[in-house]
């Protein structure tokens, strides 16, 4: 009985370190999310500045 | 820790009977499932949760006049690519983490446990020898299986198994629930004899009413089941369903009460199903003129329908060989069913009914069959319901009272004298012409019965000739037709018509060993003559 509790446990703490890991690269993943929408606004805010260079050399 | 491996077919069967005890390792399954659960959710809500926002931020920054639109779009994907990708990891460590607590993939017959210890988890209805052991090592059981010991208290029955799924609920049984736990799986063999014999009643039920309809059959099926089905073949209840499918049809009407009391009356008091047939066909039919029927009868009995030989307390006490012997008459039903017009309204066998008004009255069976022959499926469902086809089916509903009426004269004795006469010459002139094959047994029962064999012979012989094309009439059912002919017959004393009628039987369904009808005829004969090879050799 108590050999299998220690299994239990054992495994259970292969779960967590499992998930842990998981959790890991979901954080990874969630910065390279994070870069996408950066680097959209990055984008727009390149299309603004066109915008008005453009607008200024038209002057 | 328990192990997995296959075992012979003897094993397996004896680990199937043995009591299974829910060990303390099994219970901490279900923890290390939760917890794992647990992980697994969170992972999973943080992602829908990323997703969502990165999402909406996009969404935002689309609205941007100065976001260039492509742009949008490649973030879009990108942010789709990377949320495939989390869910991915998640599922990669949902698998790792199940493959750590002992998900199993076994297959069919095997088990985990040891039989011989009585602590096997035998496994049931794996598909393809792939059983999804989906979580921590839960078994795929049947529903209304259990595991553990229902006298202890002990026990975890499952509620609703899907094949490959977990669907050990957890459930701890109660004191006064331990009983019908321990008996589900005999529960379980009883009501595939209730779905049987509803199933059987209610296909002889549509033959003897001629439905064709496929609403109408669907709707006489579902009446059976709620006869049969859930009563444990108490037939104690038969009578009490009656009065209850009186009731119905009294609310539904057109029947006025005292009519419907009536049916009830007919249905307590029936000597045959078919009474009890009539009855409610008479009240489906609106027949308000119930007085037509002979209801007086001082004798109120109500005869269990005949079961193929069997009786319900055989059904009841019988053990696996006897609920073998009622799957293999499942099978044999199903193998009927799939011969006759699908009385389920499935849609492999098309019925009979596609090619009549579906609006209409049911039809006589040759009037049914003309339109099979002549007419085209497409114009027969636009053929609208006319007041001719009304008119016959009130004067055919009209004939089979009459008939009955007659047959209850006849059977009360009059016979041989100048109302016996009379009752012959008025059975045959209704049936002049006639093709309806119900409608033709009915006279030749009655003429047999005043001893008028050739007039019989003849109307058995017309019967036979517009015997049903489409199988309506199974051999099995035409079998037990030519037995109570047969008996008939014999109790009317012409012993070779009733040979010969035996000998068509046993042509026509050889495996009438046990069949009551079968027995009866036999018996009958048995009295009159000399044993017979044919008979007792049982070809």
């Amino acid at each position: 009985m108590e050999e299998d509790k220690n299994v239990i446990q054992e495994k259970m703490e292969k779960v967590q370190q499992i998930f842990a890991d998981c959790m890991e690269k979901l954080g990874v993943i969630e910065s390279k999310q994070k870069k996408v929408v950066s680097d959209l606004i990055k984008k727009t805010d390149g299309n603004k500045i066109k915008k008005v260079k453009a607008e200024i050399e038209a002057l | 820790m328990t192990e997995v491996a296959e075992v012979s077919q003897p094993k397996i069967e004896k680990a199937k009977e043995a009591p299974i005890l829910v060990t303390p390792e099994r219970m901490d399954r279900r923890k290390m499932y939760e917890y794992k659960k647990g992980l697994n959710d969170r992972a999973t809500e943080r992602t829908n949760a990323i997703i969502a926002a990165r999402q909406a931020e996009i969404d935002r920054i689309a609205k941007d006049p100065d976001a260039a639109e492509g742009d949008v779009s490649v973030a879009g994907d990108e942010l789709a690519d990377l949320d495939g990708e989390a869910r991915g990891v998640i599922e990669t460590a949902s698998a790792d983490a199940d493959a750590v607590l002992g998900e199993q993939s076994l297959p069919s017959g095997s088990y985990i446990g040891d039989p011989e210890k009585g602590t096997a988890l035998n496994v049931i209805d794996s598909p393809q020898g792939d059983i999804k052991d989906a979580k921590l090592g839960e078994q795929s059981l049947p529903s209304g299986s259990y595991v553990g010991d229902p006298k202890k208290g002990t026990a975890l029955r499952v509620n609703e198994s899907k094949a490959g799924e977990v669907s050990d609920s957890g459930e701890v049984v109660s004191d006064n629930q331990q009983e019908s736990v321990q008996s589900a799986e005999k529960k379980s063999k009883v009501t595939l004899a209730e779905e049987f014999i509803a199933q059987k009643e209610a296909s002889r039920w549509i033959e003897a009413s001629n439905i064709t309809d496929p609403d109408k059959m669907a709707a006489a099926m579902d009446r059976f089941r709620k006869i049969y089905v859930g009563n444990g073949l108490n037939y104690g209840k038969y009578e009490a369903n009656a009065r209850a499918e009186a009731a119905k049809i009294r609310e539904k009407g057109p029947l006025s009460d005292e009519d419907a009391k009536e049916v009830v009356a007919l249905a307590e008091e029936a000597e045959h199903w078919h009474a009890y047939a009539n009855a409610i066909k008479v009240a489906l039919a609106g027949d308000k003129d119930a007085e037509g029927l002979n209801l007086a009868t001082d004798e109120v009995s109500v005869e269990v329908p005949a079961a193929e030989g069997e009786t319900m307390e055989e059904v009841v006490e019988g053990g696996d060989e006897e609920t073998d012997s009622i799957e293999e008459s499942l099978d044999e039903t199903a193998t009927t069913t799939a011969e006759a017009p699908a009385f389920v309204g499935t849609s492999t066998a098309k019925p009979l009914a596609e090619t009549s008004p579906v609006t209409s009255p049911p039809k006589p069976l040759a009037e049914t069959q003309t339109r099979v022959v002549d007419v085209a499926p497409s114009e027969a469902v636009a053929t609208p319901k006319t007041a001719e086809t009304t008119q016959n089916r009130e004067g055919e509903v009209n004939l089979e009272h009459r008939l009955f009426e007659l047959w209850q004269e006849v059977k009360d004795g009059k016979v041989g004298n100048e109302r016996g006469e009379e009752i012959v010459k008025e059975v045959t002139e209704s049936l002049e012409g006639n093709k309806d094959y119900y409608r033709l047994m009915d006279g030749a029962h009655i003429v047999i019965m005043t001893k008028n064999f050739d007039l019989a012979k003849r109307f058995l012989g017309t019967a036979e000739e517009n015997n049903h094309p489409a199988g309506q009439i199974t051999s099995r059912l035409s079998a037990e037709r030519s037995c109570t002919i047969s008996g008939m017959f014999a109790e009317a004393g012409d012993f070779d018509s009733a040979q010969a009628s035996l000998d068509k039987a046993v042509d026509t369904f050889p495996k009438l060993d046990g069949n009551q009808l079968y027995d009866r005829a036999v018996k009958a004969l048995s009295k009159q003559r000399k044993p017979l090879s044919r008979i007792f050799g049982r070809k």
